[in-house]
């Protein structure tokens, strides 16, 4: 009975263990993102997703600079957006989107630590009618 | 067999979780009325921000959209939450596990990306198969083997609990659905266990806490306690005295189920300056104008049209038993008040969903007039068979149109007899 307890506990955590290593950084990790809609294609051919008010993805951490090109709407009397982007947590790029153009942020990455991805996170301050926040367009990412 | 019945009833519902979502049927677990239950977590753990602005900020650019039914309380500008704290206290062990795995592999810590998503999903599931424990063990005092393991897999497959515990399952009504079978088994325990016990008390105290906490209406759900074993106006009077004898042990349900409510009395004063509020803004109930047949019998979500192995349970309930009889007084005032207030709540489909689910939260007392019933039809075969027929029939029927549900066949709400007639019985 007793070898039997030992035996499941062990069993659980070399379960465990081996889960942990394997979600650490899985292949499909890369593939994962939040808070985009599904894409559009716009009057001008450029395919964009809308972000709700946060928007995360992924960027292998390889790249050495990436480049996001970013839009929003403006209706009568739409105020301008703040968005702010970090990488890991740490704050990379922040302006303001004063008119509907695209605008495409450069942003250089930092020296990449342990992992094989990095995660770009994007907050606007305010959102547009419908829960949608700012649009982004395919993300560049130069080695 | 009943405890297989339970085990087999965690599987299957981790197979029908895995089916709704792996194959697209569902959103994301964190939607609707699950966003508004679930929001105070992130809230706290993330932000530690019990005001839920800076989850505002986080996700929604500042504003809470409108769907979440979290509103600006007038005069102090506060996010004021219809949506109680109770079912994110009890999602609270998946969120942390949520959380760790989400930092552990770097995804976005903001409280809704994929691991908080299904962290909130498997809470509900986890909890419907602790109320399915709890109901066991209540149904064990007075029933056979066979007769719980039936009303069990009859409940789970014959109502809308199995969907409310994959498809729906960050709403409330599953935490209810458990929080209501084991107060139904502590009260049967408190009062014909006549040792005093202290620590059975204030478990009482706690779960009568988190039951108010979950869903403040269902503080009625609470009458069940002093109303055990009530049946004439002589038995009500012993009870009066009874309660009166214990009002120590009295007492100390009450400190519990007090201190257990207490930090949402301190979410409403720190939002509003009151203990108290109504919490849904202009939304409310026309007590003058109740959809009795509507919520009842109607196409659109009556619970006996929708789960049609009830009117077994109300049979059941009807022929009485010795395990119903010290509930029958409860039921009754329970259910009387309960139904009523459904059928007067301004939207009394409780808008898009399966059935009706403001009823999966009482389902133990259904539970209780199910196993009566099917006890009762264990005394001859013929009975035997006519039951069975009936009750496979009825779950059959819940689960194909639970399915139909699942794939968009059946409208999420107002459906006509003509639709109804229109897609019987058709998958697609």
């Amino acid at each position: 009975m007793r070898r039997n307890t030992i035996a499941g506990v062990v069993l659980f955590i070399a379960v465990l263990v081996a889960a942990l290593a394997y979600l650490r950084e899985p292949s499909w990790l890369a593939g994962v993102d939040s808070g985009f809609r599904s894409w559009e294609t716009g009057a001008d051919g450029r395919r964009y997703r809308w972000t709700n008010g946060h928007a995360s993805f992924f960027v292998p951490a390889s790249a050495v600079n990436i480049e996001i090109p970013i839009r929003t709407t403006f209706g009568p009397g739409d105020p301008a957006v703040l968005v702010a982007i970090s990488i890991d947590d740490r704050p990379a790029d922040r302006f303001i989107l004063r008119d509907d153009q695209w605008l495409t942020r450069k942003i250089r990455m930092p020296q990449p630590g342990s992992r094989r991805l990095r995660r770009i996170d994007i907050k606007v301050d305010r959102l547009r009618p419908g829960n949608r926040g700012i649009q982004i367009s395919e993300v560049v990412t130069n080695d | 067999m009943s405890r297989r019945v339970v085990l087999a009833a965690a599987v299957l519902g981790l197979a029908g979780y895995i089916f709704v979502y792996a194959t697209g049927r569902a959103d994301p677990p964190i939607r609707s009325d699950g966003y508004s239950y679930y929001v105070y977590l992130p809230a706290w753990f993330i932000h530690g921000d019990p005001g839920l602005s800076a989850v505002a900020r986080d996700c929604c650019g500042g504003e809470f959209p409108a769907f979440t039914a979290i509103i600006r309380w007038p005069g102090t500008n506060q996010w004021v939450n219809a949506h109680p704290i109770g079912v994110a206290v009890l999602q609270t062990p998946f969120f942390l596990i949520g959380h760790g795995l989400t930092k552990w592999s770097n995804i976005s810590p903001d409280g809704f990306t994929m691991y908080y998503q299904h962290a909130a999903g498997l809470s509900g599931l986890a909890w419907t198969i602790a109320g399915l424990y709890m109901l066991r063990r209540l149904l064990r005092r007075n029933f056979s083997d066979r007769v719980t393991a039936a009303t069990l897999v009859t409940l789970f497959l014959g109502t809308g609990l199995y969907h409310y515990a994959t498809y729906d399952s960050s709403y409330s009504h599953v935490y209810s659905f458990f929080l209501f079978a084991t107060f139904l088994y502590l009260t049967e325990l408190w009062w014909t266990d006549r040792r005093s016990r202290w620590e059975l008390s204030i478990l009482v105290g706690v779960v009568a806490g988190l039951i108010v906490l979950t869903r403040h209406t269902n503080a009625l759900f609470l009458l069940m306690f002093p109303l055990y074993g009530v049946s004439t106006l002589a038995s009500l009077r012993g009870a009066v005295s009874s309660l009166a004898a214990r009002w120590r042990e009295l007492a100390a349900i009450a400190i519990a189920g007090a201190l257990v409510m207490l930090p949402q009395l301190l979410i409403y004063f720190r939002a509003t300056g009151r203990f108290l509020v109504s919490s849904y803004g202009d939304l409310g109930f026309n007590f003058t104008s109740p959809h009795l047949w509507g919520v009842l019998f109607s196409v659109q979500k009556g619970l006996f049209f929708w789960s049609p192995l009830l009117l077994l349970a109300v049979a059941g309930w009807i022929r009485g038993h010795k395990a119903t009889r010290p509930f029958v007084a409860g039921a009754l005032v329970v259910m009387a008040i309960d139904i009523y207030l459904i059928a007067s709540w301004w939207d009394w489909q409780f808008g898009s969903s399966y059935g009706h689910r403001g009823f999966i939260d009482t389902l133990p007392l259904f539970a209780l007039g199910l196993a009566s019933l099917f006890e009762w039809s264990t005394e001859r075969p013929r009975r035997t068979l006519a039951v069975s027929i009936v009750a496979n029939l009825a779950v059959f029927l819940s689960v194909f149109q639970m399915l139909q549900y699942w794939n968009g066949v059946l409208p999420m709400s107002d459906l006509t007899w003509d639709q109804y007639r229109s897609v019987f019985l058709r998958l697609r």
